[in-house]
Formats: C-alpha cells, sequence, structure tokens
C-alpha cells in the first residue's frame, strides 16, 4: 500500500470511530446553551471534528428526539436559535459516556494484552 | 455588501424541505452562514471570498436538505435490498418464462405468424415484461423504503430459511448418460424416420414422418440445438448441481427447440403432407389435428418442466 492509501485508509477508519461520539459531545457542550455557529467553533477549539452541514441538520433531530430543547432569541444582532440539552439528553449523555469509558478500557486491556 | 449567493443558496436548500419547516431552517441557516462568514472574514479575507468558501463548505444544498428532512439518499437501502433482490429474481425467472411461452403458443396457434415475426415478438416481449417487472418491483419497494412502513414486508430471517443440503440434487452420472443417451436416440429416430415409414409411394420408397423439406435448414436446426443439449448436459455433470446461469442457459434451449417445432405445427409445415395423405387414404384422415396437437402440447409440457426443474434446483442449491 502506497503511503497516500495508507493515510487515506487511516482517516476513514478515524471517520468512522468519530462519527459515533459527535451526538455525545453535542449533548456535553450543550449543558451550555449554544447556537449553530457558536457550537461549531466550541466543538472546533475542543478537538472534536464535525462539518457544519452535518451539524446543523444533527441539532434538529437531536431536538425532535426530545435530547435537546431549543429557544430563539432575537435581541442580538442577528436571531439566534439557541440550543440546550434537556433533562432527557443529559441522562443519555450519561449512558454514553459510560459506555464510551468502558470501550475505551475493553481497548486499553486489548492492546494491553497483544503487546 | 453580500452578493446574492447567500440567498440562492438558501433557497436552493428550502425548495425540497417541506413548507412548514422552511421559516425556522431558513432563519437558522441564514444566521449560521452570516456568523461563519463574519468569522472568516475577520481573518483578513475578503467578504466575498469568505461568503463563497463558507458555502462550498457547506456543499450540495440538495444534500443539506436531504440531511434536514432525514430523505435517504438512496434509492432502497440495505434494510429492505435484499428481499427486493429476492423478489426480483423470483419473478423474473417464473413470470418471464411463463409469460413469454404463452403468447409463443398463442402466435403459433393463431397461425399467420411468420417464425421471424414469433421469435422477435418474444424475445421483446420477454423484454419488455422484465422491465415492467423490475421498474414496478423498484418502485414499490422505493416506496416502502420511503414511508417506512416496511414491517410486513421485511422477511426475518429465520434458521429455516437455510437452503437445506440435502435436497440439492447432485447431479449424477446415471442422470448425464440416460439423457445423453435419450437425446441420442431421439437424433437417430429424425435420421431413421426417413428411410422407416408404416407407408411407401408409388414407387415403393418409404413416406417419411417430417416434412422432407425442412432437411434444407430446420431439421439441421433442432438437430443442432440437440446437440447443445448434449454438450449441456456435460457441462452440468462437470459443474455437479443447477446454478443460476445453468438454469438460463437450459431456458435458452429449450425455447430454441420449442419454439421453432411448436411454430412449424402451427404452420402445418412439421408433419410430412404425404404422410398425412397417406393416413387418411388408411380412413385416417381426421387424424391430423389430433397428431399435431399432441405433439405440441407435448413439447410445451415437457418443455416447461425441464426449464422449471432447472430453476427449481438452482434455487434450492442457492447458486
Amino acid at each position: 500500500m502506497s503511503l497516500v492509501n495508507k493515510s487515506e485508509n487511516l482517516e476513514a477508519h478515524q471517520r468512522e470511530l468519530r462519527r459515533g461520539s459527535v451526538v455525545l459531545a453535542c449533548l456535553l457542550v450543550l449543558k451550555d446553551p449554544g447556537y449553530g455557529y457558536g457550537l461549531l467553533e466550541r466543538l472546533e477549539l475542543a478537538k472534536v471534528e464535525v462539518d457544519a452541514n452535518t451539524l446543523y441538520p444533527l441539532l434538529r433531530r437531536l431536538e425532535k428526539q426530545g435530547l435537546l430543547t431549543s429557544d430563539w432569541d432575537t435581541e442580538g444582532a442577528r436571531p439566534r436559535k439557541y440550543y440546550v440539552t434537556s433533562a432527557e439528553g443529559r441522562e443519555l449523555a450519561e449512558g454514553l459516556t459510560s459506555s464510551w469509558l468502558e470501550l475505551t478500557e475493553t481497548l486499553k486491556n486489548l492492546s494491553k494484552g497483544t503487546k | 455588501m453580500m452578493s446574492d449567493l447567500t440567498d440562492r443558496y438558501v433557497s436552493a436548500t428550502l425548495r425540497s424541505i417541506p413548507e412548514k419547516l422552511r421559516p425556522d431552517i431558513e432563519a437558522e441557516l441564514r444566521a449560521s452562514i452570516e456568523d461563519a462568514i463574519d468569522a472568516r472574514a475577520e481573518t483578513g479575507s475578503g467578504k466575498l471570498a469568505a461568503e463563497e468558501s463558507v458555502l462550498t463548505e457547506l456543499g450540495d444544498p440538495d444534500r443539506l436538505a436531504a440531511s434536514y428532512t432525514g430523505t435517504p439518499g438512496y434509492l432502497i437501502g440495505p434494510e429492505l435490498f435484499f428481499d427486493y433482490k429476492r423478489l426480483l429474481t423470483v419473478l423474473t425467472v417464473t413470470v418471464v418464462p411463463i409469460v413469454t411461452a404463452i403468447l409463443v403458443i398463442l402466435a403459433v396457434i393463431s397461425g399467420d405468424a411468420s417464425v421471424g415475426s414469433v421469435i422477435t415478438g418474444a424475445i421483446g416481449g420477454a423484454i419488455n415484461l422484465a422491465v415492467h417487472i423490475f421498474f414496478w418491483t423498484t418502485l414499490v419497494f422505493v416506496i416502502l423504503e420511503r414511508t417506512g412502513d416496511s414491517a410486513g414486508v421485511v422477511h426475518s430471517w429465520k434458521l429455516s430459511d437455510l437452503p437445506s443440503k440435502s435436497t440439492v440434487a447432485k447431479i449424477g452420472i446415471f442422470d448425464t448418460v440416460s439423457s445423453i443417451a435419450f437425446i441420442g436416440l431421439f437424433i437417430g429416430v429424425l435420421f431413421l424416420q426417413r428411410n422407416a415409414s408404416p407407408f411407401t409411394d408409388s414407387a415403393g420408397d418409404p413416406v417419411p414422418f417430417l416434412n422432407p423439406s425442412l432437411w434444407s435448414f430446420w431439421m439441421w436446426f433442432l438437430i443442432g440445438v440437440l446437440v447443445a443439449e448434449i454438450v449441456f448436459e456435460l457441462v452440468k455433470y462437470r459443474v455437479g448441481h443447477w446454478t443460476w446461469t445453468l438454469a438460463s442457459v437450459n431456458l435458452a434451449i429449450g425455447v430454441l427447440f420449442a419454439v421453432p417445432v411448436l411454430w412449424l405445427i402451427g404452420t402445418d409445415m412439421l408433419i410430412n403432407p404425404d404422410f398425412l395423405s397417406a393416413l387418411a387414404n388408411e380412413g385416417l384422415g381426421n387424424v391430423e389435428t389430433w397428431l399435431a396437437w399432441s405433439i405440441a402440447v407435448t413439447v410445451l409440457i415437457v418443455t416447461v418442466i425441464d426449464v422449471g426443474e432447472g430453476f427449481w434446483e438452482a434455487r434450492k442449491s442457492g447458486n
């Protein structure tokens, strides 16, 4: 496999790994209310890689599922829709976090075992 | 000053979003785009350049809209695909040959179609039918995919659905040898009937049962098909069991044999007219139609059973 292919392959697998983490990251970050672009920046700062065109529709889906609630703020320079994690969302985030940590532990053990 | 790019982008996105969701999505999307442009413009690039790069990153508006509404970006998803494929296969391999055979028989019986028009009609009809089956089956599954009402359709797999290995007929040497012997015998009879007949003409030569004029082409064609059938039996023995490919080839050979024979019967060209008049001289003139019909029906039944067996066994062996 060429070097380029190798890094492309790595990226593809990394994307696959991260895919499931975006929902959890949103639920965690949005414990403090946030709006579309602001959230994108916060996630970027936190090194969560997500594209704008994935994030915006995702927020609406999570809202529809009752995991986020939203409120329009029309006071500022431009109207913004603020999202915040609901009680249900917090509960789910807790569950997901512990699954994630378990998984990390499992993988740690596995990689130790193979060394 | 902003260009009209954002306006055009937003309206292209909203186009395929249900009316009642539009105002909310529009306001939010606009704000997000403007926020992003502002942030990017601050870093020094011009406003227009910022707008262009932000919109480019958001990508295809149709894709974004589908993501907002949750519309799948495919016609039939993995949930339904295998049921779709199975149904399509079953419909195609059963309905197409059966309907085509019926159409051919009707055309042949009506008698006023030439062999060319019967064959082209059959091929055209089969293709037409296959296209229809493909289209309508696909349409139904596309609708199921979108209405999400697939619970009653999706076949939840059970262990009992496994093709049972023991019922997969292994093609044995006995079957192969007897089939080839039968075909060989049949070819022999075609040649022998030229010299062996219950009737003789005025010169004392035997009156063959089959029309002698067929030896200019059709007889050789049919013998060629029979030889192909022998080769097919050998190949089938080599493979060891029925497959979809073998079943399809078997279908083709069956059609190549049955269609010309049925057409020849339908146009009164198969049986030697001299043989029929000799029969009439014996007071058996009325067996003519009966004879033609019984040959036609026999050929048809044998072909349908033979072709059907191929697909049935191929389905059982699962490949």
